[in-house]
């Protein structure tokens, strides 16, 4: 009597399971398609555009000193960073000629301007230390373990952008204490072993810090680190849904 | 480069309360929007 064999698996068979079954997938793409009644209202329910609150929360979850809001702080910081930045900008030019020039007169004459200026700084030295707070609550409550390993990844990745955009916008007054910074700092990234001189030209878009250098950090200051931050800070609030609202006491 | 440094201190207390004010200020009505947004 022939015993029927299961179907060996073909190569394609080999790849799909190793590209879609291993833990690194699991851990960004939790569930499969949604294929029974159950799991289609469940999609539903923890939908974050839907449901911009959760429809439930743990009762722990209800004290503030839970997370401190620390990361609800960290975003209103960008938030209001974005208002002042872009205010910031209507009379800012990033020319060596103009810049330093232009700071003066954003805190001389244009109306609120030093307002404005002063609490760009302010709420930027605010979001490095919430960013840095808002970790420091999550490593001591676990909250980066399984499930949320992800989450925590992408947190690192925020935490790195948020430093490059308190560098870059170190520059922009161009004073010396700007010139001086940026030319210590990418000192530090030159000397970093076979990469560094070539990171430090990529930096500096020249030798020395120059007008080059200017506008490579104003670019990113005011429109490639931001964007990116963005783009991360959507992934980042909708993946604490997807990983089952905040972490809790087990 | 010969531009000395800009202020970078904000010694005037009146500067500070001032961006102190107006960041818990917006806090507030963000805050208060939300309440009013769950409702």
């Amino acid at each position: 009597m022939a015993v029927e064999q299961p179907a060996r698996p073909t190569l394609a068979d080999k790849i799909y399971d190793k590209l879609f079954h291993n833990y690194i997938w699991k851990s960004i793409f939790r569930t499969g398609y949604p294929n029974t009644p159950r799991n289609q209202m469940l999609i539903v329910a923890t939908n974050v555009f839907l449901h911009l609150h959760p429809t439930r929360i743990h009762r722990t979850h209800v004290k503030i000193t839970h997370t401190y809001c620390l990361g609800g702080l960290s975003f209103f910081m960008f938030l209001g960073l974005t208002v002042t930045g872009i205010l910031l900008m209507f009379y800012y030019v990033p020319s060596v000629d103009r810049a330093y020039l232009d700071i003066q007169n954003i805190q001389t004459n244009v109306q609120f301007g030093q307002l404005m200026r002063n609490m760009h700084r302010w709420m930027a030295h605010a979001m490095v230390i919430l960013v840095f707070l808002h970790m420091m609550r999550v490593f001591y409550t676990g909250a980066y373990k399984p499930p949320r390993e992800f989450n925590w990844v992408v947190g690192v990745i925020l935490l790195v952008l948020t430093f490059l955009l308190s560098f870059t916008g170190y520059l922009l007054p161009w004073d010396q204490l700007a010139f001086w910074a940026i030319t210590v700092g990418t000192n530090i990234a030159g000397s970093a072993p076979v990469l560094g001189p070539k990171t430090r030209f990529w930096l500096l878009g020249g030798f020395e810090v120059g007008q080059e250098s200017l506008i490579r950090f104003y670019t990113l200051h005011v429109i490639g680190l931001p964007l990116l931050a963005a783009i991360f800070m959507a992934v980042h609030f909708w993946r604490i849904r997807r990983d089952g609202g905040l972490a809790r006491p087990l | 480069m010969e531009f000395s440094n800009l202020p970078h201190d904000y010694a005037e207390t009146l500067e500070l309360v001032f961006v102190f004010v107006t960041i818990f200020l917006s806090l507030g009505l963000m805050v208060a929007f939300g309440r009013w947004w769950q409702q």
